[in-house]
């Protein structure tokens, strides 16, 4: 095993800075490329912080699986290489669930001063809007994971997007020389800024809205008025923080569901997705 | 499970209820042990919210009719059907029920039976 060590970060993870000390040098180079938009300023951001260090460790010749430990305590010791990166990044949700009190499974961006909350289970295309709307003019502040404040704005956690081989986000990012594909084989981790030069907001944003995207590739790209019992319905089976946190988070999240328009966007054409979104957020700009 | 007249429901301690106007007024109740949310549909959620711990099955009944417009064998099986929901998923408190309900050697007048033939 190499004795040589290489540290990644500081990563910004809620209220922790999260290092990455590794023995593998193409593996610090990916994740410090996947997760830059995560990165802290030292020593400004850091001062006062719980310090989380993740080792992640390449085995010795001959043995195929990876280890990470997080400040010392085994986590996983038996990682496919192709799987490690993605495990890190499983990691970082983790932390921001732990840590975060009101969280939702979904994707935010900014339009117009205001979050719109992508919210959706896997494979319903929230990320790809997310990335789609970020390389196009909107602010990126979450994926995965939206955390709430207690008064209900959305907090960033600018995690990668996994843009999967093919999909429309592939040809908007290039892979910076010199990274080495096989942690990566099946997505690409890609940090937002790779699409574009997107604002990324630091501060909380009041919400503008709650859009559930549907990717449907029968059908006709189309914006439409979800009712605020089905919208709070789909948002609950969508929010750890429910299951985590109970009845307080499920009351913040039915006042949140109440005074935001909850619209379903079901997706074939992003071009055209983007037009509806920004149009409904100027709407209700107007109307607010 | 059969619910008598006289039963006066109450939603379990461990649930939050939260309502909402779509036109008609829809109940989502939250179970903090089983962390799983119930959408109610409206019917459902109108006999809910009158499961306050104060109202039998039989005023719940009589409300149910006036809310809907509905004739009373009508109001008692949609009651019937929501307490038989409510109690499938945990959301009744069982303290409440009435020591004939609790005993399955004992068959507790069926709600609906005893209101279609008083």
């Amino acid at each position: 095993m190499s004795s040589d060590r290489f540290q990644v970060g500081p990563f910004g993870l809620a209220d922790t800075v999260a290092y990455v000390d590794t023995n593998d040098a193409d593996f610090a180079a990916i994740t410090e490329w996947s997760f830059r938009d995560l990165a802290l300023d030292e020593p400004a951001d850091i001062s006062g912080k719980t310090t989380l260090t993740f080792l992640v460790i390449r085995p010795n010749e001959g043995q195929d699986r990876w280890g990470m430990w997080l400040n010392g305590e085994p986590r996983q010791t038996m990682l496919a290489e192709d799987y490690v990166l993605f495990h890190l990044q499983w990691e970082f949700n983790n932390v921001i669930l732990e840590r975060r009190h009101a969280t939702i499974h979904a994707a935010a961006i900014e339009v117009g001063g205001r979050a719109f909350i992508l919210c959706g289970s896997s494979m319903s295309g929230k990320t790809t809007l997310a990335g789609w709307m970020a390389a196009h003019g909107a602010g990126y502040i979450a994926d995965e994971i939206v955390a709430l404040t207690d008064d209900s704005r959305a907090m960033h956690y600018r995690r990668p997007l996994g843009l999967r081989h093919g999909g429309p986000l592939e040809r908007l990012c290039a892979y910076p020389p010199g990274i080495d594909r096989r942690f990566d084989r099946y997505e690409m981790l890609a940090p937002v800024s790779a699409l574009g030069d997107p604002a990324m907001p630091e501060e909380p944003l009041a919400v503008g809205g709650i859009v559930f995207p549907r990717f449907d590739s029968d059908s006709v790209t189309r914006l439409e008025v979800v009712q605020k019992s089905v919208a709070f319905e789909r948002v609950c089976e969508n929010a750890p923080g429910i299951a985590n946190n109970g009845r307080p988070v499920f009351h913040q999240i039915a006042a949140l569901v109440r005074e935001v328009p909850t619209f379903e966007l079901v997706t074939t054409d992003l071009a055209r997705a983007r037009q509806l979104l920004l149009s409904a957020a100027d709407e209700t700009t107007v109307s607010a | 499970m059969n619910f008598g007249l006289d039963f006066v429901p109450l939603p379990h301690a461990a649930t939050a209820t939260e309502i909402f106007d779509d036109g008609e007024f829809v109940s989502a109740v939250f179970d903090e042990r089983t962390t799983k949310v119930h959408r109610l549909n409206p019917t459902a959620s109108a006999v809910w919210v009158a499961c306050d711990g104060r109202s039998s099955v039989h005023n719940i009944v009589a409300v149910l009719a006036e809310v809907f417009d509905l004739g009373p064998s009508v109001a008692a099986h949609s009651v019937g059907e929501a307490l038989e929901v409510f109690w499938a998923a945990g959301l009744l408190a069982t303290s409440q029920l009435p020591p004939e309900a609790l005993s399955p050697e004992d068959a507790p007048t069926n709600v609906l039976e005893r209101l279609h033939d008083p």
